[in-house]
């Protein structure tokens, strides 16, 4: 397609109000496809059939001819008998025979269909996020300039969307259309509603977004609503013919094609750029709607509110105090580094979930930090954390390409932080803030930080000029007027507060990093939340900060409710019903430091107090977590470290251990035993100076394609107790992944779990690419299928029956 | 349920009824508000090769080499396939669960199956199928795994509420199952259900006397 043609589409679609085609699938079933027969087959084998259904829509009305590709991609032909490309060009031939006989060459558009992939995209599926795009790309690349437009369709994962239109975006010019599948409740089957899925496609740069499939036109209303008041670009809708009834075995639509048009005509006056139809509905559907479809769009003007968003949430920079959770970030934090150094994720993923149950909106995600690849480590991490917090994340690195891999490999609109006035930097940030579709953080520096307000401001508005050169909206770069340490530069930190005035002011939000203006002073946390409240009244709305502190959140969540937020004092009434001025007065001395967390005061202290009414064993039987740090710091004054554990900790252990295997307990009190265990060799570990103190260390991992990682998880926290290093992998572990694992760390054994006799197949290339790599490290080997007889054919040194055998097996071989 | 929750913890004998059933009780109520039941079926005309394994015309001629369901289908009319799962947030929502408490966390996961397979039951119900066999899935018996990815696809399961597979024939959302119901016959499958069964010799649920695909009594 021309340059011309491409332009003319695009201009059309805030003109003319379109029409697309119904139901191809029906039309096919109609003419005796059968249920598990391959649809894009048909463009081959029967060229005329599809031809004559493109025909008969185009002679209803239809503008737009939606190709038989549907399916059209590698993973969902594997059994086809002709490749993508043959499928796709030929049904590009039949759409342009179809134009030729209705002579509408000119004014039709062919459009290449792309649904589902067909399967689910990691981290809760298998499917790598770059393997999704060359899927696409395949199909994208088939139809090269021989299609007007791209349609991703049907899709209930917004992860799989962005994927599409990032390759729509990278092989082609033509203009992307994209709809998703809501269903009753307003959300995709993978829990997006209207308002974030469009934040997230507009973002990226789509062309027409809208709703498709789902449910018929008077069920999609509140969707197709919601869609007209949150889109900022023209919104489509292909309903179906109503909800589908069962008659004698076979799924039927019901609805009339008058009664579909009368409930989407008032759509069409209102807003709509274009309609048609999903399942169900045929050229007289098609028909009835040209007869009704009003002249011209009707504009809309919706107003833009700043947003970024996860899969499942959307924030809206509304003016109320948004709290960025700050402890995801590895800068003065020795336990973060240790963890990120060491591979232990899952303990920077706990600090995550810890902040967003503490009431943080937005989470920074940091993980700079020498001897770490930062652009391989949030590759890695993001998806980690975004498999379990649905809070959208603030991607933060000083080094571009880190950010490229974060925001690429990010399933939403993230928060990039940041970019500042050097012209090096903004060169090489803003393409990818805008490639990505994020809202970026503007940092007021060049070489170094202005002293003075007035040149802060400039600097923010140079850095926002320069983005809107880039294409990127001024709403979407919020300004850092950056904090000062008062105790270096004391009379600056009222320049900040000024600066922040001045700024929003202006109609930006705004952020700091709070915390960084009490360094080098003593109890920072009065510093820290006064300076917050400071803040808050000169126009910070993003306080970047720590959620742990319930003081500071004490200072967000009143001013909220001053500001009028909060409405009807709702979140605070809710949360602060019970507390008095006495239980606030305790935290002040819990929290002392600005990292330290605060407990909650005086629940931690009970807990305290209580605790030294049992015996460490006691609490291990019991598996009362929160009692296990305070009764082992009290058994440590009384007796030795080694002690503890050889006398007290271990004995237990065995006990509990020997009651689950004989049936007086079960599963979920050992896991609590093993639990509690773990918690007091962490408090036991702290006498120790010596790194000696601990077993192994030992890998274990969930072998690649199988995503079941529950045995495994249960194995490594028993072993955990009994005192075992444990680097955990993770599941769906690359072959490769483990081998070089190995390599680096030099465990003492490497445990393999799988689930299922289809993937064992993948623990066996895992222990065959390690002894090839010349590992000579024990293997030991569990899950569901696994027997002894498995462990022997696939090479494994040894089978572990369960949590317990795990242990003996392991006390055996590791000395 | 709660008979099934312990059962899928390795309790067959329901010795922990009484110490976990708080805790049991805890994890229904976040199925409750977590949880996203969807199921879908279609039915097919049965017919039978010439060896008598059932075929699914409909789907391909869809062949069943499969002793298990050869038996459990005899003079069966047609055959119902059914797929359902709790959805996809559920499974965040878990994962969440046994990153910060893995002792609850695997209840939770045993509570999910149990809460699967009654709500399942309970729609299965519904659908007044008659005269109607077990319930049979694949990777049971000598049925093949590698059915799921067929039947799901016919029946059009992950357009319709969201269920995929892996190419090792892993579901998901991972808390999703697909049966296969026969109708119109009695359940030919009477003898010893377990006979092909690759978990046989070391069966939980037979070791107490039960059998994995028994009803529970208790449908709460």
């Amino acid at each position: 397609m021309s340059n011309n043609g491409k332009d003319k589409l695009r201009e059309r679609l805030n003109r003319d109000l379109l029409l697309f085609d119904g139901g191809m699938g029906t039309q096919l079933q109609n003419a005796g496809l059968k249920a598990g027969q391959i649809p894009e087959e048909l463009n081959i084998t029967n060229p005329d059939l599809i031809t004559d259904v493109h025909r008969r829509y185009l002679e209803a009305g239809a503008d737009f001819i939606t190709l038989n590709t549907f399916g059209c991609n590698r993973l969902k032909m594997a059994d086809a008998r002709f490749s993508v490309s043959e499928m796709i060009s030929a049904a590009i031939e039949n759409a342009r025979r179809a134009q030729k006989i209705c002579n509408r060459e000119e004014d039709s558009y062919i459009v290449l269909d792309v649904g589902p992939i067909g399967t689910m995209l990691k981290p809760l599926g298998t499917l790598p996020f770059d393997e999704a795009c060359e899927i696409i790309a395949e199909q994208i690349t088939a139809a090269g300039d021989k299609v007007d437009a791209i349609l991703f369709e049907t899709m209930t994962d917004v992860y799989e969307v962005k994927a599409g239109i990032l390759t729509a975006r990278e092989h082609t010019d033509v203009p992307v259309f994209t709809t998703m599948t809501f269903d009753e409740s307003g959300r995709t089957l993978t829990g997006t509603n209207v308002e974030t899925f469009v934040n997230i496609v507009e973002s990226l740069g789509v062309d027409m977004l809208g709703v498709n499939c789902s449910l018929g036109p008077k069920e999609l209303e509140p969707i197709i609503e919601d869609l007209l008041q949150y889109a900022h670009i023209p919104v489509m809708a292909q309903p179906n013919a109503g909800l589908p009834n069962f008659r004698h075995g076979e799924t039927v639509y019901e609805l009339t094609p008058d009664a579909f048009a009368a409930d989407l005509i008032p759509f069409m006056e209102n807003g709509l750029a274009a309609c048609g139809g999903c399942c169900g509905t045929t050229p007289d559907f098609i028909k009835e709607l040209y007869a009704h479809r009003p002249g011209s769009v009707k504009p809309r003007q919706n107003p833009y509110i700043t947003k970024v968003s996860s899969p499942t949430r959307t924030v809206r920079f509304d003016g109320h105090v948004i709290v960025c959770g700050e402890r995801l970030n590895p800068t003065g934090k020795k336990k973060m580094q240790k963890a990120l150094l060491e591979n232990r994720l899952d303990e920077v993923i706990a600090e995550g979930i810890r902040q967003e149950d503490a009431g943080a909106e937005v989470l920074d995600v940091n993980v700079g930090l020498p001897g770490i690849d930062e652009a391989k480590m949030m590759e890695k991490l993001v998806p980690m954390l975004q498999e379990v917090i649905s809070l959208p994340l603030q991607l933060d690195s000083s080094s571009a390409e880190a950010l490229e891999k974060a925001c690429r490999i990010y399933n939403g609109r993230p928060l990039i932080n940041s970019v500042n006035a050097k012209p090096a930097v903004m060169e090489a940030v803003l393409p990818i803030v805008k490639k990505y579709g994020g809202v970026v953080i503007a940092l007021t520096l060049e070489e170094e930080i202005p002293l003075l307000a007035e040149e802060r401001v400039a600097l923010a508005k140079r850095i926002i000029d320069r983005a809107g050169q880039e294409g990127i909206r001024r709403e979407d770069v919020i300004v850092d007027c950056l904090t000062l340490t008062a105790s270096a530069q004391q009379k600056e930190v009222a320049e900040t507060l000024k600066a922040v005035r001045t700024v929003r002011e202006m109609g930006h939000q705004t952020v700091l990093g709070v915390s960084n203006v009490s360094f080098g002073l003593p109890y920072r946390a009065l510093l820290n939340r006064t300076f917050l409240s400071m803040a808050i009244d000169a126009g910070l709305t993003l306080p970047i900060m720590n959620p742990l502190d319930t003081q500071m959140m004490g200072c967000v969540d009143a001013a909220n409710l001053l500001l009028n937020y909060d409405k009807d004092s709702t979140c605070y009434i809710n949360k602060y019903a019970n507390a008095t001025d006495a239980g606030v007065s305790t935290t002040d001395a819990v929290n002392s430091g600005a990292g330290s967390a605060g407990n909650g005061g005086s629940a931690g202290n009970a807990a305290g107090a209580e605790a030294t009414a049992f015996d460490l064993s006691y609490i291990i039987r019991r598996g009362m977590k929160n009692e296990a740090s305070a009764a082992t710091a009290k058994a440590l004054e009384s007796t030795d470290a080694m002690t503890l554990i050889n006398d007290v900790m271990i004995p237990t252990l065995d006990q509990v251990g020997r009651d689950y295997e004989n049936g007086k307990i079960f599963l979920p009190q050992l896991i609590q035993a093993a639990e509690t265990t773990k918690i007091a060799f962490e408090v036991v570990q702290e006498t120790f100076t010596a790194s000696d103190d601990k077993k192994g260390p030992v890998i274990i991992c969930t072998v690649e394609g199988d995503i079941h990682d529950i045995g495994k998880n249960i194995v490594k926290v028993v072993l955990e107790s009994y005192g075992y290093d444990m680097i955990d992998l993770g599941k769906d572990v690359k072959v490769d992944e483990v081998v070089e694992a190995c390599k680096k760390i030099g465990p003492k054994a490497i445990g393999l779990s799988a689930l299922m006799t289809t993937t064992v197949v993948n623990m066996q290339k895992t222990i065959d690419a390690l002894h090839a790599a010349g590992i000579s490290v024990p293997v030991f080997v569990g899950g569901a299928v696994l027997t002894q007889e498995i462990a022997d054919e696939i090479g494994a040194d040894y089978y572990a029956a369960d949590a317990m055998g795990t242990v003996r097996l392991l006390d055996g071989i590791i000395v | 349920m709660r008979r099934r929750t312990l059962s899928y913890l390795g309790d067959h004998k329901m010795e922990g009824a009484l110490v976990l059933s708080e805790e049991i009780e805890r994890c229904f109520a976040e199925l409750q508000a977590e949880a996203r039941f969807m199921a879908c079926y279609e039915k097919y005309a049965l017919d039978f090769d010439e060896e008598g394994y059932p075929v699914i015309r409909e789907c391909s001629d869809l062949t069943f080499q499969s002793e298990d369901l050869r038996s459990i289908f005899a003079g069966c009319k047609s055959v119902c396939v059914l797929a359902s799962t709790l959805g996809i947030e559920f499974e965040r929502y878990s994962k969440r669960v046994m990153s910060m408490d893995m002792s609850h966390g695997v209840v939770l996961d045993a509570a999910a199956s149990a809460y699967l397979e009654g709500m399942t039951d309970a729609y299965e119900a519904d659908l007044a199928l008659g005269a109607h066999t077990i319930r049979f899935a694949p990777g049971y018996g000598d049925l093949d795994l590698s059915y799921n990815a067929v039947l799901l696809r016919a029946i059009n399961a992950d357009k319709r509420i969201g269920i995929s597979h892996t190419g090792g024939g892993l579901f998901l959302p991972q808390k999703s199952m697909l049966g296969l119901i026969g109708i119109g016959g009695e359940d030919g499958f009477t003898a010893d259900r377990c006979k092909n069964c690759r978990k046989r010799d070391d069966c939980g649920f037979r070791k107490a006397g039960r059998t994995c695909y028994q009803r529970d009594e208790d449908t709460k």
